[in-house]
């Protein structure tokens, strides 16, 4: 069977009745925590992520992938007529999103930020279909020490790339490695700082501590805050860009969406790194480099169109390695888990429908997302109204009854509750959860293939830099020097630097 | 020094008033010592387990290890702060975020007990009063249909076993 015959089964997945809705559920409810402030797909992905366990495996993904994508795509609506990013990604969309925006020019922008997400999102599926089989296949025939130096590899990575501090960035993977070896050790079954409690027999719930650690600290936060928000409103027939608009947007989302799909690969803030090496880019292309920062339409194309170009990039990781590069894929990597899939070079054959119903469905979305932002970006924007004061409750009983279904414990609400206070406390003194949360997820495995590469080499250390692991090794880094150097090249540094003085 | 940190408050609102500001640098230093003491547990936790050699490593190894490096981390974290100038204050202690931990530990000690609906119940009529300033009967109308979509949601439609409680 070729990739095209796959491909036409993920359709089947795709299209069927379940596999649509749930798909708009998805794009819907990410396109909502995208425009709402402080929600962003990691909150939206972890409050959603119980009610995916009465679904099965394909489906449950396709919904949670929907929702990563979807707040992509809303997170630009607020950066353009609010001057709010709803997410991370969407900071740099603020600068000259809202600056057309004040100029009455908010339909364009809106119009070129939606069209050039859905072609960045759509050529980076393309090329998760194109990269991950192969790469998968590669991936089939290394042992546990390569897999081992790869999650040191990408574990460093998101110490080094991390924007705050690598002392505490690394405290957080020490510490969230740490709580991963709570429950029964897979290898010989001994209990470990469970005290006799069966209920911790599987280690801590992972649903409990993320929507305890991004969801309830992110809740905490907001609620500190207290913004009358203005939005800038702009009418259907607005939308349409001038031929001038399309003219200048088109070679920036072309090269949006090349920065986007290439630096999808980085570990830890690839869709953040992406759209500030996008506009440092158009920037330096530009012939009027001084129209940046009053309104220059390729300052949201490139940068939109590069954000959502990463996601298809980042699911490269963990659907051919198993090894999730960002939060928002440990996330998913947890709901396959949960759903008794295994994801990694294995996942293409044992369940080519999870795979390619994916890769289908994230078509799917991303047609979906470009007819409900546009149309409706009156109606997204309108959520903002909504005050937070009916909006908290919503969330936290959707959070608690989905963390007690996973187990049926309310020890599970408390772990949530408690690692809520937790995460708002560190988040207060700038230790970032990311880390801590992709170590949780990585742990296991980590220790597993780390225990089982030293068996198998009978005790010798040196089965960690054997000639695979070492060709892996170079091959990741050279990789990831290459990004660097380009980042450094085309000003990323820079970029940030003027975005922090522009704030 | 206190004065200079009641004249920057960084919480808006009138929710805000209950914040109290913390010096930046006692608080990293309460951090700090709060990973040293979660690594002194991990290292405490994995003597009492087969540690196995350096070459074949049993179930105490990890942990330890961890814990090791995470003591490591924090007195790291612990000389930075004694080095560097401390930054701005840290505000805790805001209205909202107390009520709604609070709230929170309540659902989490009644749920079983007092079954789900009654406890969510109870917790959305809370935050609305509380967080949205609801009027008694809006309070009333949104944590009824509240928990009547929860039912419809949750148990009709996926089937979700929530306790009941003595109800």
């Amino acid at each position: 069977m070729n990739a095209f015959d796959h491909l036409i089964q993920g359709f089947a997945v795709a299209l069927s009745w379940k596999g649509l809705l749930y798909c708009f559920i998805g794009v819907l409810w990410g396109t909502i925590v995208g425009v709402l402030p402080g929600l962003g797909p990691l909150a939206g992905m972890t409050l959603l992520l119980p009610l995916t366990f009465g679904l099965d495996p394909a489906t449950g993904i396709i919904m949670l992938t929907g929702i990563f994508y979807g707040a992509m795509y809303g997170g630009s609506t607020t950066s353009i007529l609010v001057r709010i990013p709803g997410e991370a990604a969407s900071v740099i969309t603020c600068i000259d999103g809202y600056e057309m925006a004040r100029q009455g020019r908010a339909g364009p922008a809106l119009m070129i930020a939606a069209v050039g997400s859905f072609i960045g999102g759509t050529v980076s599926v393309l090329g998760l279909m194109l990269v991950a089989p192969p790469l998968a296949r590669v991936m089939v025939a290394i042992g546990p020490s390569v897999e081992v130096v790869l999650m040191l590899l990408a574990l460093c990575v998101i110490t080094f790339v991390s924007g705050g501090s690598r002392l505490k960035t690394a405290a957080m993977i020490v510490l969230g490695l740490a709580v991963g070896t709570v429950g029964f050790d897979k290898l010989t079954g001994a209990p470990r700082f469970t005290f006799g409690n069966l209920g911790l027999a599987d280690g801590l719930s992972f649903t409990a501590l993320a929507i305890g650690l991004f969801g309830l600290s992110e809740i905490f936060i907001n609620l500190e805050k207290s913004e009358t928000i203005k939005a800038i409103r702009p009418k259907l027939k607005e939308l349409v860009p001038r031929w001038k608009d399309l003219k200048d947007a088109a070679p920036a989302v072309g090269r949006g969406t090349i920065v986007g799909f290439i630096f999808g690969i980085i570990p830890g803030v690839s869709h953040v790194v992406s759209t500030f090496v996008a506009y440092a880019l158009e920037k330096r292309f530009s012939r009027h480099p001084e129209r940046f920062g009053k309104g220059a339409i390729e300052g949201v194309a490139g940068p939109e169109s590069a954000n959502n170009a990463t996601t298809g990039t980042a699911m490269i990781p963990l659907l051919a390695l198993g090894i999730p590069s960002i939060p928002a894929t440990a996330i998913l990597l947890s709901a396959l888990t949960i759903h008794g899939v295994q994801p990694g070079p294995l996942l293409l054959t044992d369940n080519p429908q999870v795979f390619w119903g994916l890769v289908a469905s994230m078509y799917i979305g991303n047609v979906v997302l470009l007819i409900l932002n546009l149309p409706l970006v009156g109606i997204f924007v309108n959520l903002l109204r909504i005050p937070y004061g009916w909006l908290v409750p919503i969330i936290l009983v959707i959070s608690v009854i989905g963390v007690y279904s996973v187990n049926f414990k309310h020890t599970d609400i408390w772990i949530m509750v408690l690692s809520g206070g937790v995460g708002y406390l560190l988040r207060k003194f700038g230790y970032e959860m990311a880390p801590l949360l992709l170590a949780l997820v990585l742990g296991d495995r980590l220790e597993e293939n780390f225990r089982l590469a030293l068996t198998m080499s009978g005790g010798s250390y040196a089965t960690f830099a054997d000639q695979a692991s070492l060709i892996v090794l170079a091959s990741a880094l050279s990789l990831l020097g290459v990004l660097q150097a380009l980042a450094w090249a085309f000003g990323y540094r820079k970029a940030i630097a003027d975005e922090a003085e522009r704030a | 020094m206190s004065g200079e940190l009641e004249a920057r408050p960084s919480i808006e609102g009138e929710q805000g008033a209950w914040a109290r500001p913390l010096p930046n640098r006692i608080g990293e230093m309460i951090v700090a010592a709060a990973l040293f003491g979660a690594a002194a547990f991990f290292i405490w936790g994995s003597l009492y387990l087969p540690f196995g050699g350096i070459g074949l490593p049993g179930p105490g190894f990890f942990p330890f290890a961890l814990g090791v490096a995470l003591a490591l981390f924090a007195l790291a974290i612990f000389a930075r702060v004694l080095s560097e100038p401390g930054g701005d204050p840290v505000y805790l202690g805001h209205r909202d975020v107390l009520v709604v931990f609070a709230a929170l530990g309540g659902v989490a000690l009644t749920f079983e007990t007092l079954g789900a609906y009654a406890s969510l119940g109870a917790f959305t009529a809370i935050l609305l009063l509380v967080l949205a300033k609801s009027a008694l009967w809006r309070v009333a109308l949104g944590t009824g249909l509240g928990m009547v979509a929860v039912w419809v949601a949750f148990k009709v439609l996926l089937g979700v076993q929530l306790p009941t409680g003595p109800f």
